[in-house]
């Protein structure tokens, strides 16, 4: 316990907090400038266990960003990269790795079996199939994206507030090779982290119903409220969102 | 009627500014007379002559589409809220 001393001396966190972290499961979906910055803290957090899902090898144009991944790593599958460091960084972490494409089939047992699921994805087709997923097995999905200097998060609780199809209907148009600044994947990956502690552990006021957009070249953080859509075609159809 | 507009991301870039305050009596005419004092945002918003699907707007935090889209009245005080997803991770 001493690794965690001085984040259980925070107000609320403790022993209890300490040891839900150590009970929980977390589905991290890509393992590129979001999701490495986000597992990373996790893992230092103490959480119990990580499910790292990356179908990619890793390439050298990955590097400014996806700080898991070295120099000496690139070819190697990103979920061995990134397995491979994070049991480094703490090897009481349990740690279980897929090369694989998430898929409206292998996502539905992939998110059973967690607590809670990180976006560190690239593109609306799977943040679309995240939030449907998520929805229907009742698990939390905590949603970041970001390009250049700009970035958002949100948190979204099937009972509670809009999913990600409330927010954003449609995806923006499909771009190669979205301009990304290091510091803004790991900010936003950090961001994203710290919801999920502060879900894991019940302290906070989680980004339910608020999108947090992020402007690093003015560094300007502002909220706009959202509200769940009525006729949102995913969570109203379902009805699984409660109010 | 004037509403306060928050523009983020690209919208702000183009504007120059993060807020403006615009006289309009629904949401149609406020993004008509954005697009008349900007050209780069009058691109952004419209793709041919029709609002772009995937431009978010929510007016005092609910989004448009669960109201009447861009014929959403506004009034005096509202607040609408203009941004689009980015994507990268």
């Amino acid at each position: 316990m001493e690794r965690y001393q001085r984040q259980m001396t925070i107000r609320g966190f403790g022993r209890e907090g300490q040891r839900r972290l150590e009970r929980s499961r977390v589905l991290v979906v890509g393992l590129g400038g979001l999701g490495c910055s986000a597992s990373l803290y996790l893992a230092a957090a103490g959480v119990g266990s990580l499910v790292l899902v990356d179908p990619q090898r890793v390439e050298p144009s990955n590097l400014n960003r996806q700080v898991l991944h070295w120099d000496r790593d690139v070819g190697k599958p990103k979920t061995e990269s990134a397995g491979e460091k994070l049991l480094a960084l703490n090897p009481q972490l349990v740690v279980e790795t897929r090369k694989e494409e998430i898929t409206a089939r292998n996502l539905v047992k992939l998110v059973e079996k967690v607590d809670i699921v990180v976006d560190g994805t690239d593109n609306y087709a799977a943040r679309y199939l995240l939030n449907e997923v998520c929805l229907r097995s009742h698990k939390p999905f905590v949603h970041g994206a970001v390009e250049g200097f700009l970035g958002q998060v949100t948190t979204i609780l099937p009972s509670r507030g809009p999913c990600l199809r409330c927010i954003f209907p449609r995806p923006p148009p499909e771009k190669k090779n979205t301009p990304v600044l290091g510091a803004t994947a790991g900010l936003v990956g950090c961001l994203e982290a710290m919801e999920t502690i502060k879900l894991l552990t019940g302290l906070g006021e989680p980004l339910i119903g608020r999108l947090l957009i992020l402007d690093g070249e003015s560094m300007h953080f502002e909220e706009v409220k959202v509200e769940r859509r009525a006729g949102c075609p995913v969570c109203s159809v379902s009805g699984r969102g409660g109010k | 009627m004037p509403v306060r507009v928050r523009l983020f991301g690209e919208f702000r870039e183009a504007a120059g500014v993060s807020e403006i305050s615009v006289d309009a009596k629904n949401v149609g005419e406020l993004l008509e007379k954005l697009a008349e004092e900007c050209g780069r945002l009058k691109n952004l918003l419209f793709e041919g002559g029709r609002l772009r699907k995937y431009v978010s707007i929510f007016v005092n935090h609910r989004s448009i589409l669960e109201q009447e889209e861009v014929e959403t009245q506004l009034r005096d005080g509202d607040t609408v809220a203009i941004f689009s997803p980015v994507a990268g991770g």
